[in-house]
């Protein structure tokens, strides 16, 4: 189902976002990360219904060869043939109608960027000696700071080198996974996990977790809202945090015991509807010719990016 | 404390996941046992409640916020082979559909905080509860004590992983393959970070559920002790 522009637009009239002192607190800030995991869900199933290539793969070979790429990417060592990887990913989410401004935020938005942080210290000499492109800062004498030794601090060629090395490969990985969930629907990747071997346990218990943690999203969301729509002042003194931990941990226990129950209610209406223990599920897929074809791309992509990297 | 695909190199993530592998079979098996049908809506609620915690943003002190993973929880009310897969569960979601923590890495992130981490919470909390009532102090305290531990040692087990990789994956024309700080520099990071900041906020979310839900709803905590009794039941009784 598509969902219509105006539903998924998520622009709030101004008389609904009244902020109290100007800075967000927990409330806000869970509501916002709700309301943008929704968001994000709901533009996965708007792309994976679109007309595209990767689309009309079959979603048990799109599921191996996609998980066998990432793999693949792992072991992959030098820089230009990951970014070679990255424009693939770019190529073929093109080719999927995935909108690519869309997409290259999705990836770089979360890990990426973190990854970037993390990484940031290791471009100086100082973790990664070596020929030195930038110099900061010179020091008459050596410094000695916690284990590191310095004289200088300068951006190394080997540092940057390895710091988009590391980058890159993460945004790779990243960008195929999100290639992936954008592309197929939730509940053929689960039925696809079969094929892989999962046992059907793990596979019911994943998709009915997926399904249920919508609903208790929502649960959470409507206590934030409740909340937010009741408090005047927020408080900020030290009896305050208490409190508000207080009220966190109270709301914890109460989706706590919500989804007790519900399993329970759950596990009877699955009793009374004669569950025993086994599910069949009806398998619907057929494997095309364009399935052959990609499988046969992808194989050979893969075994080029083993080759090129690791040279007989 | 998801690490995400292209930090650990193959060597790791693959031994994770051959030790994850046979840890998963012995938890669904004991947990079909003891639990029969009951075993797969229980586990998903667990798994959603699991996802959904991480969503609960707590206030610390200065304004900033931070969220617990509270798989000690989770153990001290389903039991730790329950917690395992819940976690785990959830972990794999959000990996799939949510970008959060790698897809190689599913291994190694359902080791530390899916294993690791509700198995020693869940020692601890046992032993520092023997024979406490069920609403005693200790309980809730012994929760706080066992979920610090507990997020404290998975922290310090990623900082380990991390730091292998420059011994398993020393630099190659001075760059290194995977992740590059080695042990004297991840370990410390991941240690100071989680015992002064996030351990607390795990600390603080287990010990007010525990204390919320003996207030309110003390039955939950007997769970874990009560699926034994339950397992004792003949089969044509319990369906």
């Amino acid at each position: 189902m598509k969902i219509p522009d105006w539903l998924s637009d998520g622009t709030t009239c101004p008389c609904c976002a009244v902020s109290v002192g100007g800075k967000r607190n927990f409330v806000e800030k869970t509501l916002v990360e709700i309301a943008s995991m929704m968001e994000r869900s709901i533009f996965s199933e708007k792309y994976s219904s679109s007309k595209g290539f990767l689309q009309s793969i079959d979603p048990r070979v799109k599921l191996i060869t996609i998980l066998l790429l990432i793999v693949t990417t792992s072991f992959v060592t030098k820089i230009e043939i990951i970014l070679g990887i990255y424009v693939f990913t770019l190529f073929f989410a093109y080719l999927s109608k995935v909108d690519l401004f869309f997409f290259i935020k999705r990836v770089w938005l979360f890990i990426p960027i973190f990854s970037g942080i993390v990484v940031f210290p290791a471009m100086f000499n100082v973790v990664t000696p070596g020929e030195p492109l930038v110099t900061l800062v010179h020091f008459n004498s050596t410094v000695q700071l916690w284990i590191f030794q310095f004289t200088e601090i300068s951006i190394t060629k080997e540092g940057a080198l390895g710091a988009l090395l590391f980058i890159s490969r993460v945004a790779a990985s990243v960008s195929l996974i999100v290639l992936l969930t954008l592309t197929t629907r939730w509940a053929d990747i689960m039925k696809s996990l079969r094929t892989l071997g999962v046992p059907q346990i793990f596979v019911m218990v994943l998709s009915m977790t997926y399904q249920y943690i919508f609903l208790l999203v929502r649960v959470v969301q409507e206590m934030h809202l409740a909340k937010k729509s009741r408090t005047i002042k927020t408080d900020r003194t030290g009896e305050g945090i208490k409190k508000e931990q207080n009220w966190v941990a109270s709301r914890i226990g109460t989706v706590l015991m919500k989804s007790y129950k519900m399993s329970d209610e759950i596990h009877s209406a699955m009793i009374s509807r004669g569950f025993h223990d086994e599910i069949k599920s009806h398998e619907t897929f057929r494997i095309r010719n364009i399935d052959r074809i990609w499988t046969g791309f992808s194989l050979a992509f893969i075994t080029g990016v083993i080759l090129l990297n690791y040279p007989v | 404390m998801h690490i995400p695909d292209g930090y650990l190199g193959p060597i790791t993530w693959i031994t994770l996941w051959l030790v994850m592998i046979p840890i998963w079979i012995i938890a669904a098996r004991k947990l079909k046992k003891e639990l029969r049908t009951r075993n797969v809506p229980l586990l998903a609620m667990g798994a959603a409640f699991s996802f959904v915690i991480m969503m609960f943003n707590v206030p610390v002190l200065g304004g900033s916020t931070g969220h617990a993973v509270g798989g000690t929880l989770i153990a001290i009310i389903l039991g730790p082979w329950a917690a395992l897969i819940a976690v785990s569960v959830a972990l794999i979601i959000q990996a799939l559909f949510f970008g959060d923590g790698g897809i190689t890495a599913i291994g190694a992130n359902c080791f530390n905080m899916g294993f690791v981490l509700p198995f020693i919470g869940y020692y601890i909390y046992r032993l520092i509860t023997v024979n406490a009532d069920i609403t005693s102090s200790r309980r809730w305290k012994g929760a706080g004590i066992a979920s610090y531990i507990a997020i404290n040692v998975a922290a310090v087990l990623v900082g380990i992983e991390f730091g292998i990789q420059t011994i398993l994956y020393p630099a190659v024309n001075g760059k290194f393959q995977y992740f590059m700080y080695p042990l004297s520099v991840s370990v410390p990071t991941m240690a100071i970070e989680h015992l002064l900041l996030f351990g607390f906020v795990e600390a603080i979310v287990t010990l007010l559920v525990v204390r919320y839900l003996q207030q309110t709803d003390p039955s939950l905590l007997r769970l874990s002790d009560r699926k034994i009794v339950q397992d004792k039941i003949p089969a044509g009784l319990s369906v």
